[in-house]
């Protein structure tokens, strides 16, 4: 009895401790935030990153318990993958134009892997719910990575897994708990949305963005009245100068 | 009091419907051209887009309301191949290439989704969809044209899809609320306020 309600409501229990969490580190003001701290609001909790998060976590409440369990485990395999395949995905990304400015296409990689997970009918979903979890796994650390100020300090990784981790929990167990007919219906939706964030982060991440026009010469300035009365001779040639503000001479000095 | 409640949750959601509809149609200063010419930046700048445009906001909100018209798979096949058609279009807007007739087909769009609700027209399957390709392509790409000038052309992307897609979801959910009411008449008057709509930008 205890077990099953414990495990219905483990999903929105990890949803307002993860919720504390993040309400606790942004109650210090923007100057006194720990590199950590400011890493966790400009790039683990982006957009670009819950998104296939959360998608991955609604596909996970759509198949058996076994299933999701396998999944699971497959996103943690990818995980660890992410750490051995990083240097190889990110050299052979870097040819993309504009690759590096946009975590090396992880965030379209990992919607378009999820989009497609959501979309697809719930007979095939259980067979690509491995590959697509373990896709977002990789995705998952090498934005990590790629996006770590502190030169690879195990915090930033650490943060930024648990991080990854605890969305994609709190919303397949919370979903599964609370499972509803249309779910499946909202999900395609859903994974519609994210195969064209997908496509279209991609192709837009490739575009050139046009180029400013010419910035037009500033007209002369004249000096301030009050700086030309003092010093009337500051932009003048030598020549030109009164001979009793004229500065002496300097030159060697004769015995 | 069940079926009172029903009624005044009905009641609720048909008056901000026509409220929406009538200020869409109805104040002419809100009314601009789809393709904003203004500087996009990122995130908010892309959500915006689809709800600052009267003419984009009445087409998202059709093709749902149609679809919970229809009923059946009609629901969510539209929703769903809205935005996969519109990344098409987003394409050829971010490519840069040049498609005419752009405004005059989003205008178009509008007043065809508005008759097909104001008439309840239910086609065959293949119909709708069709002419839900078509409309996508117009409508993904006047934002594509906006996606090189955003300064993060990314989070813009993820704006206005979603946006989109929400939309999606409000025209489904009234259509779903006012399927029964009046035998679904509130739903047609609706479809007639956003063929009205549609015509007004296609005049203007």
């Amino acid at each position: 009895m205890l077990s099953d309600r414990l495990t219905k409501w483990s999903g929105p229990i990890l949803i307002i401790l993860g919720a504390l969490c993040v309400a606790i580190i942004a109650a210090p003001d923007l100057t006194s935030r720990s590199t950590v701290t400011q890493w966790v609001f400009t790039s683990a909790l982006r957009i670009e990153r819950v998104l296939p998060l959360v998608a991955l976590g609604a596909a996970f409440s759509m198949i058996s318990s076994r299933q999701f369990l396998c999944a699971g485990s497959f996103f943690i395999l990818g995980i660890v993958l992410g750490f051995q395949i990083q240097g190889w995905f990110m050299s052979m990304i870097v040819a993309v134009s504009r690759a590096p400015e946009h975590t090396f296409m992880t965030g379209p990689i990992s919607c378009l892997a999820t989009g497609l997970l959501l979309l697809l009918p719930d007979r095939v979903r259980p067979w690509i719910a491995a590959p697509a979890a373990t896709v977002t796994g990789a995705m998952l650390v090498i934005a990590i990575k790629s996006t770590d100020p502190s030169w690879h300090k195990a915090t930033i990784s650490c943060v930024g897994i648990l991080a990854g981790c605890w969305i994609v929990a709190a919303v397949s167990l919370t979903a599964k708990a609370f499972y509803q007919k249309w779910f499946p219906i909202a999900g395609r939706i859903f994974g519609s949305w994210l195969l064209a964030i997908g496509c279209l982060y991609g192709s837009a991440s490739f575009v050139a963005r046009p180029a400013l026009p010419p910035a037009q010469p500033q007209e002369e300035q004249t000096p301030p009245a009050d700086f030309e009365r003092l010093f009337p001779d500051f932009d003048r040639p030598r020549h030109e100068m009164a001979p009793e503000t004229q500065p002496p001479q300097s030159g060697p000095h004769l015995p | 009091m069940r079926h009172a409640q029903n009624n005044l949750r009905r009641m609720a959601a048909l008056a901000y419907s026509l409220t929406q509809a009538a200020l869409f149609v109805f104040i002419p200063a809100v009314a601009e051209a789809h393709i904003v010419m203004g500087e996009a930046s990122g995130f908010a700048s892309g959500f915006k887009h689809p709800l600052a445009g009267p003419d984009h906001f009445m087409a998202m909100f059709a093709v749902g309301l149609w679809g919970a018209q229809m009923g059946g798979r009609s629901i969510w096949v539209l929703p769903v191949i809205f935005p996969l058609i519109m990344v098409v279009g987003g394409f050829i807007g971010v490519s840069g290439m040049y498609l005419p007739g752009i405004e005059t087909g989003i205008a178009l769009s509008i007043v065809v989704l508005g008759l097909s609700i104001a008439f309840a027209w239910k086609p065959a399957e293949w119909i709708p969809i069709l002419l839900i390709v078509v409309f996508a392509i117009c409508h993904g790409y006047a934002h594509g044209k906006e996606l090189p000038r955003a300064a993060d052309p990314a989070d813009y992307a993820i704006g206005f899809v979603i946006a989109t897609g929400l939309i999606h979801l409000c025209g489904i959910g009234v259509g779903l609320a006012l399927h029964k009411p009046f035998a679904g008449k509130l739903a047609r008057a609706i479809g007639a306020l956003i063929a009205m709509g549609g015509v007004y930008f296609l005049v203007v």
